[in-house]
């Protein structure tokens, strides 16, 4: 997985707003997915968790996870997307970003890093779609995850975790009534979204034409690359 | 601004009030029985069995044809 990685997506007019929210929350997903196998990513979440950073004993879990939760509210800064554009950044890009002192990301950026990180060290994590504004419309996203064996704050629950405010401890949100979790699965095998030749396809479309067409175009030119995808292929040329 | 850029600045009923509202409505909710099961492989659903006899037929057919180039 490549390091300066961000894709970036612009959505058709008439695309319905339902299509634009189930696609972006599927590349959320994807992108933890990639994270939480990224040995970068891994290597991070353990400098942060030992002696270097929070020095949390082996399994402790709630520490380890407040301990990951408290380095991405305090060292992520919130920036807003481009006006229509949804950008979405690979684990590894945003820990060297924050490295560099070039910090800059929304709500679903928050939540790839620390789903990545918490994933990398084992939890199980996912996305957990929110109305912010507690009036049913879908509208931010926080992180989720559980423990393995219950603790007395939490038992064996899934704890929702608030990540663009450093003041907000795990457990707690803005009042909301909805919610729509997305899971980011272990067990998914599937190539990178951010491979270093599909981003060329990416970066190439959005040089043409300033945007890319929608999300289902580009995600079916990056499948493309699929290694099943060339071996089918050299054998058809044959 | 993206499709989740509005927590950042939420409207009136956020920014205005200064102090951010916190609750643990989110964890609430996640207690109902519906969200028990998030994260299990659920068997229930068409999703699931139509991923499986997919990878099922894809694998079939790349055999076929591997083993058809190459017998």
């Amino acid at each position: 997985m490549g390091e300066g990685q961000v894709l970036r997506v612009k959505f058709k007019p008439g695309v319905s707003p339902q299509k634009r929210f189930e696609n972006v929350v599927r590349i959320l997903t994807d992108l933890i997915e990639d994270g939480m196998r990224d040995q970068y990513v891994r290597d991070k979440a353990v400098e942060i968790t030992g002696p270097r950073g929070d020095n949390v004993s082996g399994h402790k879990e709630l520490e380890e996870i407040e301990s990951i939760t408290k380095w991405v509210q305090r060292n992520m800064t919130y920036r807003k997307d481009p006006f229509g554009v949804e950008i979405f950044q690979t684990g590894r890009r945003l820990i060297k970003d924050i490295e560099q002192g070039k910090s800059a990301g929304d709500c679903d950026d928050f939540v790839i890093l620390a789903g990545s990180l918490l994933g990398s060290i084992g939890y199980p994590v996912g996305a957990l779609i929110v109305d912010s504004n507690n009036d049913g419309v879908f509208n931010h996203v926080m992180l989720v995850t559980k423990t393995f064996s219950p603790t007395r704050r939490f038992g064996n629950n899934w704890i929702p975790i608030e990540l663009i405010y450093p003041e907000f401890k795990i457990g707690q949100s803005v009042p909301i009534s909805r919610v729509y979790p997305l899971m980011a699965g272990s067990e998914v095998v599937r190539s990178p979204v951010m491979r270093t030749d599909n981003l060329g396809n990416i970066g190439n479309r959005i040089k043409n034409n300033n945007m890319l067409s929608g999300i289902t175009g580009s995600l079916s030119k990056m499948v493309s690359k699929h290694p099943y995808t060339h071996m089918l292929n050299g054998i058809r040329k044959r | 601004m993206g499709i989740f850029s509005s927590i950042g600045t939420p409207p009136s009923k956020i920014s205005g009030m200064g102090a951010i509202p916190k609750d643990s409505s989110a964890f609430q909710i996640l207690q109902r029985p519906q969200y028990g099961k998030m994260g299990d492989v659920s068997w229930t659903t068409g999703e699931t069995w139509g991923i499986l006899m997919a990878g099922a037929v894809v694998g079939v057919v790349v055999t076929a044809l591997f083993n058809g180039y190459y017998k």
